[in-house]
């Protein structure tokens, strides 16, 4: 499991898999210090002292430790020559919208999208769960999804209607764009933890998932009371979705929702009247950070297929369509601004 | 280990050992630091009569009776306002910074998420590398990224305008000719660590990383909350970690004549009566550390930067943008009032805003 692996690195006995003077084993074990964390965490002084050796066995064993746990060390160039140093996207299938995100939505770290009920949120993120299964020359990832339901049912009916002219749209994706998507539905705080911590690692290391999405991480802490303890376990969540971004090379979108402010508030340097909730222990692990909302303009289109057939003689009915606006609140590096969208039958479209 | 000058053959009655250890160990023959330095305490028992918990006192006193001979102040001062600053292209923050982000010295950048803290950290990389002909430190950059916002394209963007930037100014030729956008990012090493032990690994292996690497001259990371605020399953083991990291974060600033530049989260710290202010994360334990904190933060539209803490400079403030290049002074000049501004300088801004809005 992903986290045992991770916490075992530095506090496992590493002592066997030095190559250092066997004597310093030795002492190290009988005085307790064999985990990466104790010995790198102990003062020169002290291990001197606790292990009763020399100042120049002490440096060879902290150096030896030192060496084992090391990172990988590169330099910006060669993360520049290989790829590896930009960041990843995955499209939405949208030309306006991708070429605004610069290339779609950013697939490292922690998405958040943010915004009030209605505005279009879990219809991008369904977007994002067909776009994610498109082979990498499409844009997508070319992998499944992880889709984690805390509020109510997936909307299956929905999605089924967008695989629909999805298949139309792209003919590289997978054959079942349905079979691509594992939904859990976790309505409790503690049992999300648990599945970000232990079910999860397992879902990702037997089958090939590119993205996962949180819909939303919001309901279940804000039903819950904001002290220390839920603080700190918030914290968790989100510090284990980094670690499982990094580890498994997955992108991780969360939905949160927003309340409204009084007087004017500006901490994060986007004025307005709501602002995302979980307050900062959630900002701070976030990313990148997308507002979605309604705005007062509205578009005109012919839907020329409607869910309700109302007269069998014409075949295109005119629909109004409110623009949505999907804006850049904070980004590593994409500047501040905004784009507008709609949403409509196929899913998410440009504005033309 | 640092190696200060002078510590080979230091005499062992000089070190302020009991004069019992030191009968015996004149009589097994050793005389200076040097007869008992690599020595193990039970060879040194062995070879005196003392006991092991004696011999590790002695060979302690040793090792770190290094008795560098005092320096005046006057040298300590010429020395330190010698020292070249890293600039940050941003004339509002470096005059706030008393020049630039300084050499010897650990500055904090805190602020709220997206106010620009990586942004800081990926400019003084790039302008930590200016040609010293420019005025530059022409120094390279240790880059420490534990929460995955290290932008590559970032990076090459500031990095094409800096080199813009001093063809224009001109120079010496051999040394402005190799500031080019690969040399740049060439000279920015980067790790990504995914844990507090790997801070801590890779913290310890700049004296190493100095042998390969002399012209390291910035040691950035980015941030040091991040793994620190996790749920550790001993809360007493990351307070010590802290400890440790914050006194191993001063070792490459005072040795090694490095930058040292560490973002930091902000938190909420509610107080007694009710009220909650916004601090840096980290509490005390880490806030000593600093010698410089800059504070990131809005003032509507604009990025102000505040300086809270500061040896030198009046507490003060500076608004900044962050554009394509990197950061930048804010266009219209105007910056926020401090005590030591001039007094007809306000009036002349007053001016020019009523004749704009006259237009």
């Amino acid at each position: 499991m992903m986290e045992s692996k991770g916490s075992h690195k530095w506090t496992k006995n590493i002592l066997n898999e030095l190559d250092i003077n066997p004597k310093i084993v030795v002492c190290a074990k009988k005085a307790g210090y064999v985990s990466a964390s104790s010995i790198l965490g102990a003062s020169h002084n002290e291990l001197e002292e606790k292990l009763g050796l020399s100042s120049f066995h002490i440096k060879n064993f902290i150096d030896a430790v030192t060496s084992h746990v090391l990172p990988k060390k590169t330099s910006a160039w060669d993360l520049s020559q290989t790829g590896e140093g930009d960041p990843k996207h995955i499209t939405l299938g949208c030309q306006n919208l991708d070429n605004f995100l610069g290339g779609g939505v950013p697939a490292q770290g922690i998405t958040e999208m943010t915004g009030q009920s209605g505005s279009g949120k879990t219809q991008i993120a369904l977007q994002l769960s067909l776009c994610a299964q498109l082979p990498p020359v499409a844009g997508g990832l070319g992998k499944g999804v992880a889709y984690i339901c805390t509020e109510s049912q997936f909307p299956t009916a929905r999605l089924q209607q967008m695989v629909k002219h999805f298949k139309a749209k792209h003919s590289k994706g997978p054959a079942s764009y349905t079979d691509g998507i594992f939904v859990h539905h976790i309505p409790d705080m503690d049992s999300l933890v648990d599945c970000v911590r232990y079910q999860l690692p397992c879902l990702l290391s037997q089958r090939p998932i590119g993205l996962v999405v949180l819909d939303s991480v919001a309901s279940p802490f804000r039903a819950e009371e904001s002290n220390m303890e839920n603080k700190n376990l918030l914290y968790t969540l989100g510090y284990q979705l980094h670690q499982l971004a990094a580890t498994y090379h997955i992108a991780i979108v969360a939905i949160n929702q927003v309340t409204s402010v009084i007087g004017n508030n500006n901490l994060y340097g986007h004025s307005g009247n709501v602002v995302p909730t979980l307050g900062l222990t959630w900002a701070n692990l976030v990313t990148t950070r997308l507002m979605i909302g309604r705005t007062d303009s509205h578009v005109q289109a012919e839907q020329t297929e409607g869910s309700r057939q109302v007269k069998k003689s014409s075949s295109k009915t005119i629909v109004e369509y409110n623009v949505r606006e999907l804006e850049v609140i904070f980004c590593p590096w994409l500047g501040k601004k905004s784009c507008p969208f709609v949403v409509t039958s196929k899913g998410i479209e440009d504005v033309e | 280990m640092t190696e200060a000058v002078g510590t080979s053959g230091g005499l062992l009655s000089e070190c302020g050992l009991p004069s019992s250890q030191m009968m015996k160990l004149l009589s097994a023959d050793f005389t200076t630091t040097d007869d008992v330095k690599d020595m193990k305490p039970s060879e040194l028992s062995q070879a005196t009569g003392l006991s092991l918990k004696e011999c590790v006192e002695v060979l302690r006193t040793a090792s770190n009776s290094h008795h560098p001979s005092p320096v005046d102040m006057l040298q300590i001062y010429q020395e330190g306002s010698e020292l070249p600053q890293i600039v940050t292209f941003c004339k509002a923050l470096d005059t706030l910074l008393g020049g630039g982000i300084p050499l010897q010295a650990i500055t904090e950048v805190s602020g709220m998420p997206g106010v620009g803290k990586t942004q800081v950290c990926l400019q003084a990389c790039v302008s930590v590398q200016l040609p010293k002909s420019v005025g530059g430190v022409g120094g390279e950059a240790v880059y420490v990224d534990t929460e995955g916002s290290f932008t590559v394209k970032r990076l090459k963007d500031m990095a094409s305008c800096a080199v813009h930037h001093v063809g224009t100014i001109g120079g010496v030729a051999e040394d402005v000719s190799g500031f080019t956008i690969e040399s740049i990012m060439k000279g920015v090493h980067y790790f990504r660590c995914q844990n507090c032990v790997e801070v801590l690994a890779v913290v310890k292996n700049i004296p190493k990383l100095m042998l390969v690497h002399p012209n390291i001259r910035l040691l950035v990371l980015d941030s040091v909350s991040f793994h620190f605020r996790h749920d550790f399953p001993d809360a007493r083991d990351r307070a010590k970690l802290l400890r440790t990291v914050t006194k191993e974060l001063i070792q490459p600033a005072v040795t090694h004549k490095m930058a040292v530049l560490v973002t930091n989260h902000m938190t909420t710290n509610v107080k007694e009566k009710g009220s909650a202010t916004l601090v840096p994360a980290l509490g005390e334990t880490w806030g000593h550390c600093p010698t410089l904190r800059l504070n990131l933060s809005w003032c509507g539209p604009t990025r102000v930067a505040a300086l809270t803490k500061a040896p030198h400079c009046q507490n003060s403030s500076a608004y900044f943008q962050v554009s394509i290049g990197g950061l930048r002074d804010v266009s219209d000049n105007t910056q926020p009032s401090t005590a030591g501004n001039l007094q007809h300088e306000p009036l002349n801004k007053k001016r020019k805003i009523v004749e704009s809005n006259d237009r």
